[in-house]
This record gives structure tokens, C-alpha cells and sequence, in this order.
């Protein structure tokens, strides 16, 4: 803070000083000195001011700009001695930067400024090398402000020595400097110079050892006399911190007689090398000339004429020399020519003999003086072309013949390769084509391109076309081709034709059953190449194989490669195969259709992938399958197959398929498709569905013939059972009933009752699973409907029928005891029964019921024979099932009351019979057919 | 032994001169472009007819063929010795006169100047090898000019390059007349050759 007060108090007083003193002294002085010199405006200078007085008026003009320059320069001065004082005060290191020679002993001081005493003084400094403590003993205290150090044997090529203060364990850096360690320079040797025509003199040198110290050169032009060297009296020596130094124009006299010296100096000393004489025309280096023409002279071959204009700044009076390089363009090596020249002369030329013919020539120029080490640039080149000559090789000529249009014409494309020659002979300014029948040369036709390819439209004859090249000097050969007719069929000569690749190259091979053609043409083109002209070709001559790079063709094409071979201007058939330099896998894969699947297969379709996706030969097809769930499966067909049937699938599963196309390469996928597999197959639809069908049209005819022949089954199953009571044969005891109308209501409505009727009853019976012990509920009920029935007949209309039906019964009763003796005659039983059925119920309701069946027990034996055919009663019985469980139940009822006769009967006569001898035995027990007939009567 | 120091002699005498003649025509070259700027600078024309410079030899002399080598190498050095002083001259006032603007003039005078010099100072050692020391510059300065206008200055000037020009010819063919062989540097040369 201090020191900024004293600053701006210095400031402030020194500005004062300046505008109230300083400048209007200045002002005066300058008005004095101008007074003096009349003549012109004259400069009067303090340090950097100047001023400018009009003498006439005598008044200052002074600059704004002269003006600030001014007060920048005292503020500069200001605060310089302000710096100073402050270092002073705080600390310095002397000496600074300095620089040692590498070894030696390095000594530096530092010294403590007035800010750190009497706190501290030089005991408390303390020395880094860089980052590094020096050791103590290597401090000197000098005296109560400055310590020194002294290190010996420095070798660091750059380091910094700082001083620092260290009190109170506290480090203070005070001030530091850069040290440096080097050698003397050595003597520069070396020397070299070139001089650049009245622009530039350059001298190089060596500088040997590296000093690692900064390094100035002093470069010498002295000029040599027999007494030694005389330095000249300007510009006589340039100044460098490199190892090169250049003098500029003008200050490029030229002397023959200059020594060029150097002298190296650093703080550790200084070297001079000797001076070397340089003469200046030894060093010289022209400007490039210019090159005016280089053109050919009509009329001579092989020759072209260089002119040239030398360069203007050119030491007159001195013998010169210039090169000519010329180069043939389809050549790496140059050819050289050397022209001597006076630099009184301004322009060169020389001719350029023993050239090719129509070649191309590039031409380029340099020059020297014949005593210069150093010549010229290389002008710019030109180029020109020699003499031409007439074409000396023919044409290749190939060409590809269309198919016949329908009117019989084709086109035929002819195309040819440039000129083989070497050198090629010059421009060729078209080709002359000319075409005739084999058999009519008159015909010939003649048309002319620059293109090197033509389309004719030629009939299907057998023509000649021939195709020169021409340029200014001539023509060249025919090349002839014979166009074979439409119906012409050529020799097959090549037998086998296989092609293969190298690292680099491919290469054709064919046999060919003549060897005397010796004259080949390969032709290739892609596969999907439709243009002609598109095609590529190569005659082959004395060769059986062909070589190229493999550039020539495009990798994962299929090519179509031919060789064709060639006896005189005729072409034989070719020999054709398809073929790829390199192959990579499929760009993309065959989309599988699974059309409809089966149970347990499926036919997977696809289609071939398109050629331009192929990128090779496909060989074969992989089918991958996997059911849901399920291990992937695959099949490999051959690439010819294109569809595939999958067998011994899963039935109603789900699949996945696809297909992969595999070349060499590889093999590409393509998109899976699910398809699922059916339940059944048509077998097994036949098999289900023919029963089916059949049974239902069974029954459907069953149920027909049952409709159609109802009667006719009725007649066979249940026979009419004539009525005993219709007989003539005997007198029936009832044929007093017979007439009597009721009596025969009840047998003709016996014969229509149908189920229904019967299904009245039904309801009243149990369930089969409480057959057992509903039996008794239900004969109850039995009773209890036979009961209702018989209350409902006689409260009904039928009233009167009751009364007479139950004089029927009573006269019945004692002439109806029907006894079944077997099961097998069912119907027989059911028709015996009838006359019982009908008669018990009335029975049971007479109540005296016992007595009426024993009655009629024993008179059945009678009339066994009669009561079976009354077919009408058998009927009902069948349809009744109570008539087993009244069978059953009877069967255990009665097992007690058995009477001894009856247990002699056969076994299978016992269960049916049982409830007739129970009944026989008096039980009280009515069956069901006997109710039901009752019912219905 | 003299007769291989005598060849030597002859080789070095003929090399050097080859040299000078070389010099000479860069000389005069460089004389030639520099008459053209000097004349467009000042505004004279040059064609303008100037009186002879005052101190230097006329590079016309009569009975050119008849001199001596030496005489040849004594005039040459007397006449670029004093050229030397007259362009140092012409420079100086050049710098005066002329700002920075002219600044590609007076870098031409300086070349000019300095290839006088070289010029000199390989006459004094064609003089050396003529067993014939160079004289002293002292009695070759010309004479302090009068006190010349500016035009007048500017005319002079004009007059001491032409006449420079000239000398560079001259100094050519005298040291082609001394590179030949057959001919000491005391011998006559003949008729035919004069400038």
C-alpha cells in the first residue's frame, strides 16, 4: 500500500512538474530554435517528441498523437525507476539468466531488500535448485543482506536457482533465475553459398557441437586481394542466430574475388571459421527459361524443334550451357540433349532427332553458365507430337450377332480394340467399315465412325465386313470377319473350356479338338448383361489359356464366359459356361409356401432366388423345421429341387419352416413360415364319417320299412291269435257274449291300444333303484289307481260299461287259467296272460279273487292252445315292464308256499311260473298286465 | 620451373580475366537498367547530352589498340576507382534528397557501387599478377565537385552512369584482349581490335 501511495504521489507530482514546467520550457526552447532556421520547418526532438512551427506564425503545432506518444514515454520512465526501487528493496539475485560454461562452478548472489530487515537478514535464505534444497554448505553469508551460492561442477543444460527466505519455519520465495550451462561454439566449417541472380545470396555452414547457449553468427563477404582479405566497405557482413545467413539485392555485388567467412559467438566465446573464396559465377543460379515452342516440321518423321528464350537476368559475356530433357509419354525415362549457348544470345534451340513415330513428347529446359555447380530450374515442359505414320497393325474385330427378326434380318454388332502397336501410330481420326454378301462382292458397302463399334442390319446371308483404321497418314490392315448365314451350323472344336482363379488372376483354359487353330477370341459378359456392346473380349493367339487380372471382373457376378475359336476370317461355335470370380452367400433367401398341410406332412414350395441375389452357384437347399416347442429338424435337397414334402410330422401341432440357399460361400435364410398341421386326414373323416352315415341310413331304411310294413311286421311278430270265442269249431261257452256289443269293443279296442294308454300306468311306477321298496307303495298305488280307475269309470260315461265288463269277468273267470311252461314263448305267455290280466283286476275288485284263479288254474291245461293266440293281449305285456319286477317279487315271496308239485318242475319253467303257482296257492297279488289290461278295458 | 610459374601465371592472368570480363558485363547490364530508373526518377530525359564527368578517363581513347595491357589495367582501375567515389557521391545525395519512395534507386546506386568496387579490387589483382602493384588511391580521387544545383547534380549523375556504361564495355574488351594467350602484357594489340 505504501508503495502505491508513493506511486500515485509521483505520478501526480511528476505530471504537475511536466505541465506547469516541463512542457512550456519545451514550448520556448522550441519557439527559439525555430526562429534560427527560417528556411524550413526544422524538427526539434526531446527524446520522442517533436514539434513543427509554420514559420510565419510562430506558433507550436504539436500532434495529438505526438502528444500521447510523449506522456507514454515519461509514465514508462516512471514507473521503470519505481520497479527498480522497489527490487532493490525487496530482494534481487545477481547475477540474472546467466549463462556457464557445463562443469563449471555456478555462483550466484542474493540480496535481501529493505522490506525484510531488520526481521531477517541473509542467515535466513535459503537456495533451490529447481525444486531441490541446496546443502547449507554451500551457502556464503556475504554479509547481513546477501547470501551467495556456489555450486560446483554444473551440468544441467537449463535449471532454475531460486532464493528463498525461511523464517519462522515459514518459506517465502524472494526471487529466482534461469541458469543455463553450454560449450564455446566451435568453428564453423562447411561453408557454402549459392547466389541467386541479382536476387539473393545464401551462405550456409555447419556450426558443430551443439552450444545449448544462444548463439549468434556473423557472416563475412571479404574480398581477397594478394595481400590478404579486404572487407568491403558496405553490406559487408550479415548477422544470424541460424546456420545460414542471407545477403538481398542489391547488396549482391558480384565479384569473382569474395571469401565468405563465419564467426560464432556466445558468452563463452567466439570461433571464426577461415575465409572461404567463393567465386559468385560459380554459385550462380539462373532463372528457369522459358520454353516458346516445341513443334514438329512437316514433311520430316521422327524430329521436333525446341526453341527457347533465355532468362533476362543473365551475366552477359559468358559462355552458357542449357539441357533439354524430352520424354515419350508412354515412357518413365527421359532422354537428355546438351546445348551450348552465349548469354549474348536470347533465345536457344536445338532439334530433337530419332523420335518415334505419332508419339508424344514432353520437353523441358534448364540452364547454367558453364562455370556454375548450380543449374537452372527445369522450365515448364511442353509437349507436341511427331510426324504421323500410317497405322502398321490391324484392328481386333469382334462381333455379336442378334437373332433373325421374323422378316429374316439381324443385327450384327461389330466392335474393335484400338491399335496394338507401340507406339501407337498417332491420332487416328476414324475407322472405315465396309461389309458384302460372301457371294456377291459387288454389294459391298462401306460406312465410316469414329466410334469403335457399329451396328448392320445384314439378311441372313453369309456376309464379309472388314474395319480399317485410318489417321492423316493412311490406312491401316484390313481386319476381316466372316458373318456366318442364318441356317449355318459351325464345328464344335473346343471340347471343354474350365476356368479357375488365382490370387491375382483368372484364367480360361480350353482344349480344343484342331490344334491347328491357333487364334482364339475369349468373350465374357454378365449374366444379365443385355447390351452388346457391353460385352468384353480378347483376342488369344498360340495359346490354349487365357490369363487376367482379376479387376476385369466384378466379384458375386456370374459370368457368362465363351471362347470362340478362330481359323481365317471364320468363326467357329463356341464353347460356353458360367462362372464366378467370387462368391459370398445369398443376399437373401428362398421364401417357402406350405401350401395345405396335412396330418402328419406338408409339401414346402419355393421358389429360386433371383440371379442378381444368388452371388454364386447355389448348391443346394436346407428345409429347417421345427414343431412349437419343439428340436429344429432340417433336410437338404439339391438346388435343382424346388419343393420338398415334409413327413412323419406331428398332428395338430404348430410349424416353423424355412429355407436356406447355400452356395460355396455360405447360406442365406430366408423368411420362416408357420403352418399347423391337421387333426385328422381324409382317412380318417372316411373312416368316422362312412359308420356314421351308414347307420343313419340303417336306420333311416329301418324306420321306412317299419313305417311301409308296419302291418306285415305286426302279422309276423305278433300273429293275429284268433278268438278262441270265434270258433266254429267248438262252442264257445261265451258265445252269448260274443254278440254282445261290449265284448267285442273291448277286443277290437285291445288290439289298437297303443303306449300311451299304457304310459298312464307307467307313471306310477317307481324308479328301478327303489324298485324294492317301492313295490309295495306301488302296488298300493296300483290299487289305488286301479281303485281311481275304477271309481273314474264309474263316475265317468263309462259307467255302464263298468257294470258290463264285470259281468264279463265274472263269466270268464272260471274258463281262463293260462299257464306258461317256457320264456322262449314270450309272446305265448303274454297272450296267455291276457285272459288273466283281463280277468283279475275284475277280480280283485269282485274281492273274491282267490277263488276265480284257482278256478281258472285249473282249467288251463283245457284251453292252453286257444288262449295263446290272442295276439292282441301278448302286446301289451312286452311293453310292460312291471311284469319282471312283479316276476322277481314274486319269485321271493312265494319261495315258503311253494306247493310240492310245483318243485319238480324244471328249473327254467321255476321263475315264470312261480307267480302262478303263488297265485295258484291263493296269494292275494295282482300283476301289472292284469291291471293294465283292465285299464284299457 | 619459370616456365611452369610462367604457365601458372598465364593460366591465373587468364582465368581472371575471364572473370572480369564476366564482371564487366554484369556491370555494364546492371548500368544499363539502373540509366533507364535513373532517368525516369529524376525526370530527365535519356537521350538528354551531358557533358563530360570531371575526373574520370573517357572510355573513348584514341589509339585503344595500341595500349598496353598494363595501361589497359592502369586506366581501368583510375576510371573505377574514381567512379567508386562518384557514385558514393551520387548516393549520398541521393539519400538526402530523395524519401522513401525512392528508396529502389538508391538500393540500384548501392548495387552499382558495390560492383565497382569488386571491380576495382579485381583490376588491382589482375595489376598484382602483372608483377605491377596497384597505385595508390591517394592521387586517383577526383576532384571535390563545385557547388551544383539540383538539376545540375541530377545531370551529372546522368553523365557518371553513361560513362560507366561505357567503361564496362571498354573494360570487357580489354580484358579480353589481355586473356589472349599470345599476347604479354606489354603487347600491342592489333588494329582490328579497337573499341
Amino acid at each position: 500500500m505504501s508503495s502505491l501511495n508513493l506511486m500515485s504521489k509521483t505520478f501526480v507530482s511528476f505530471f504537475s512538474f511536466f505541465f506547469f514546467f516541463f512542457f512550456p520550457a519545451m514550448v520556448f526552447l522550441a519557439q527559439v530554435s525555430a526562429a534560427r532556421s527560417w528556411h524550413s520547418v526544422s524538427r526539434s526532438s526531446v527524446p520522442c517528441c517533436s514539434f513543427r512551427y509554420v514559420h510565419k506564425h510562430f506558433l507550436p503545432i504539436v500532434t495529438e498523437k505526438e502528444m500521447f506518444s510523449c506522456l507514454i514515454w515519461m509514465l514508462v520512465l516512471l514507473c521503470s525507476s519505481i520497479a527498480d526501487e522497489n527490487s532493490i528493496r525487496d530482494a534481487d539475485i545477481f547475477p540474472s539468466s546467466p549463462e556457464i560454461e557445463r562443469g563449471s562452478t555456478l555462483t550466484l548472489f542474493c540480496v535481501l531488500g529493505k522490506r525484510y530487515t531488520p526481521h531477517r537478514n541473509a542467515s535466513h535464505i535459503i537456495w533451490k535448485l529447481n525444486h531441490e534444497l541446496i546443502a547449507q554448505e554451500n551457502y556464503n553469508i556475504v554479509n547481513e543482506t546477501v547470501s551467495s551460492i556456489t555450486i560446483h561442477n554444473f551440468t544441467y543444460s537449463k535449471a532454475h536457482v531460486k532464493c528463498f527466505t525461511k523464517y519462522l519455519g515459514r518459506e517465502q520465495l524472494l526471487v529466482h533465475t534461469e541458469v543455463k550451462s553450454g560449450f564455446p561454439p566451435d568453428i564453423p566449417g562447411n561453408i557454402s553459398c549459392i547466389y541467386h541472380f541479382d536476387a539473393e545470396l545464401t551462405c550456409t555452414w555447419t556450426s558443430g557441437r551443439e552450444t545449448n547457449l544462444t548463439t549468434n553468427y556473423t557472416l563475412y563477404r571479404k574480398m581477397m586481394t594478394e595481400g590478404g582479405v579486404t572487407l568491403l566497405k558496405a553490406a559487408a557482413s550479415c548477422q544470424s542466430k541460424m546456420e545460414s545467413c542471407s545477403f538481398y539485392y542489391p547488396d549482391t555485388p558480384y565479384s569473382s574475388s569474395f571469401c565468405f567467412q563465419v564467426k560464432a559467438e556466445n558468452v563463452l566465446g567466439e570461433a571464426s571459421s577461415d575465409c572461404v573464396p567463393i567465386p559468385m559465377e560459380k554459385i550462380e543460379k539462373f532463372e528457369p527459361p522459358e520454353i516458346l515452342s516445341v513443334k514438329k516440321i512437316s514433311g520430316i518423321k521422327q524430329l521436333l524443334t525446341v526453341t527457347w528464350k533465355m532468362p533476362d537476368k543473365i551475366i552477359p559475356s559468358q559462355d552458357l550451357i542449357c539441357q533439354v530433357q524430352y520424354r515419350n509419354l508412354y515412357s518413365n525415362s527421359s532422354e537428355f540433349v546438351t546445348v551450348s549457348l552465349n548469354s549474348a544470345e536470347k533465345t536457344g534451340s536445338c532439334n530433337l532427332t530419332g523420335l518415334w513415330d505419332s508419339t508424344e513428347y514432353s520437353v523441358a529446359i534448364r540452364c547454367s553458365s558453364v562455370v556454375s555447380i548450380f543449374w537452372s530450374e527445369w522450365s515448364r515442359g511442353k509437349t507436341a507430337s511427331t510426324e504421323e505414320k500410317a497405322p502398321s497393325e490391324k484392328l481386333d474385330l469382334w462381333k455379336v450377332i442378334e437373332s433373325s427378326h421374323s422378316d429374316g434380318s439381324r443385327s450384327v454388332h461389330l466392335m474393335w480394340k484400338p491399335l496394338n502397336s507401340f507406339p501407337p501410330s498417332g491420332r487416328i481420326l476414324g475407322y472405315k467399315i465396309q461389309y458384302f454378301p460372301e457371294n456377291d462382292a459387288a454389294l459391298k458397302m462401306t460406312n465410316t465412325s469414329t466410334d469403335k463399334k457399329i451396328t448392320l442390319l445384314l439378311n441372313e446371308e453369309a456376309y464379309i465386313v472388314s474395319v480399317t483404321a485410318y489417321n492423316s497418314a493412311g490406312n491401316s490392315p484390313e481386319a476381316i470377319l466372316r458373318i456366318p448365314s442364318t441356317d449355318e451350323k459351325t464345328s464344335q472344336i473346343i471340347e471343354t473350356v474350365k476356368t479357375f482363379t488365382t490370387n491375382e488372376e483368372v484364367v480360361v483354359e480350353w482344349i480344343a479338338s484342331k490344334p491347328e487353330v491357333t487364334k482364339y477370341v475369349v468373350e465374357w459378359y454378365e449374366e444379365l448383361e443385355t447390351d452388346p456392346f457391353g460385352r468384353s473380349w480378347q483376342y488369344v493367339s498360340n495359346s490354349t489359356n487365357w490369363k487376367t487380372n482379376k479387376k476385369n471382373f466384378k466379384p458375386f457376378i456370374c459370368y457368362n464366359i465363351s471362347v470362340y475359336p478362330l481359323y481365317g476370317n471364320k468363326v467357329a461355335a463356341p464353347y460356353s459356361i458360367q462362372a464366378y470370380v467370387q462368391e459370398k452367400k445369398p443376399s437373401e433367401g428362398p421364401v417357402a409356401d406350405t401350401g395345405i398341410p396335412g396330418k402328419n406332412e406338408v409339401t414346402i414350395k419355393w421358389t429360386e432366388i433371383s440371379k442378381d441375389k444368388r452371388n454364386g452357384f447355389i448348391r443346394n437347399y436346407t428345409i429347417f423345421y421345427k414343431p412349437e416347442d419343439g428340436k429344429e429338424l432340417n433336410e437338404t435337397v439339391n438346388s435343382d429341387v424346388l419343393q420338398y414334402r415334409l413327413k412323419s410330422l406331428q398332428a395338430n401341432t404348430q410349424y416353423t419352416v424355412y429355407i436356406m440357399a447355400s452356395n460355396e460361400a455360405g447360406g442365406t435364410s430366408g423368411e420362416p413360415k408357420t403352418f399347423k398341421t391337421l387333426k385328422f386326414n381324409k382317412e380318417d373323416v372316411i373312416f368316422i364319417a362312412l359308420p356314421v352315415g351308414l347307420s343313419m341310413l340303417f336306420l333311416l331304411g329301418l324306420w321306412i320299412t317299419c313305417i311301409l310294413k308296419k302291418r306285415t311286421f305286426k302279422k309276423i311278430c305278433w300273429p293275429d291269435i284268433p278268438n278262441p270265442a270265434e270258433s266254429i269249431a267248438v262252442e264257445w261257452p261265451l258265445d252269448a257274449s260274443l254278440n254282445n256289443s261290449f265284448l267285442k269293443g273291448v277286443t277290437s279296442e285291445a288290439k289298437t291300444t297303443d303306449f300311451e294308454d299304457i304310459s298312464v300306468l307307467e307313471h306310477c311306477l317307481p324308479e328301478k333303484s327303489q324298485e324294492g321298496s317301492l313295490l309295495m307303495n306301488c302296488e298300493n298305488r296300483v290299487s289305488e289307481c286301479t281303485a281311481i280307475n275304477a271309481k273314474g269309470m264309474i263316475n265317468g260315461d263309462k259307467k255302464i260299461l263298468y257294470n258290463e265288463e264285470t259281468e264279463v269277468a265274472k263269466r270268464f273267470s272260471p274258463f281262463m287259467p293260462y299257464i306258461i311252461t317256457d320264456q322262449e314263448v314270450r309272446s305265448e305267455m303274454h297272450t296267455a296272460l291276457i285272459p288273466v290280466k283281463e280277468t283279475h283286476p275284475i277280480e280283485m275288485l269282485e274281492g273274491d279273487l282267490c277263488e276265480s284263479q284257482q278256478t281258472s288254474i285249473k282249467s288251463e291245461e283245457n284251453y292252453n292252445e286257444e288262449v295263446l293266440k290272442l295276439e292282441d293281449f301278448s302286446e301289451k305285456a312286452l311293453f310292460n315292464p312291471y311284469l319282471k319286477n312283479s316276476v322277481k317279487t314274486r319269485e321271493f315271496l312265494i319261495s315258503e308256499n311253494l306247493p310240492d308239485h310245483s318243485k319238480d318242475e324244471p328249473k327254467s319253467q321255476s321263475t315264470v311260473l312261480h307267480p302262478f303257482q303263488q297265485n295258484v296257492t291263493g296269494q292275494s297279488y295282482v300283476t301289472l298286465d292284469m291291471f293294465g289290461l283292465a285299464t284299457a278295458h | 620451373m619459370a616456365a611452369a610459374d610462367s604457365s601458372s601465371a598465364t593460366l591465373r592472368r587468364h582465368d581472371l580475366c575471364s572473370r572480369g570480363i564476366r564482371l564487366a558485363g554484369k556491370m555494364r547490364s546492371d548500368v544499363v537498367d539502373l540509366l533507364d530508373t535513373y532517368a525516369e526518377q529524376q525526370g530527365l530525359d535519356a537521350s538528354a547530352s551531358v557533358a563530360a564527368v570531371e575526373g574520370v578517363p573517357a572510355a573513348a581513347v584514341e589509339r585503344w589498340d595500341e595500349q598496353t595491357g598494363t595501361q589497359r589495367l592502369l586506366e581501368n582501375l583510375a576510371a573505377y576507382r574514381a567512379f567508386r567515389e562518384l557514385l558514393a557521391q551520387m548516393l549520398e545525395e541521393q539519400q538526402e534528397q530523395l524519401g522513401e519512395a525512392d528508396a529502389a534507386l538508391s538500393r540500384a546506386l548501392a548495387a552499382v557501387l558495390l560492383q565497382v568496387s569488386a571491380f576495382a579490387y579485381h583490376l588491382e589483382e589482375l595489376l598484382r599478377l602483372e608483377s605491377r602493384g596497384p597505385p595508390s588511391e591517394e592521387g586517383a580521387r577526383p576532384p571535390q565537385p563545385p557547388h551544383l544545383g539540383l538539376f545540375e547534380r541530377k545531370l551529372r549523375g546522368l553523365g557518371v552512369l553513361r560513362e560507366l556504361a561505357q567503361w564496362a564495355v571498354r573494360s570487357a574488351r580489354d580484358l579480353r584482349q589481355l586473356a589472349k594467350p599470345s599476347l604479354g602484357s606489354s603487347s600491342v594489340p592489333s588494329l582490328a581490335e579497337s573499341p
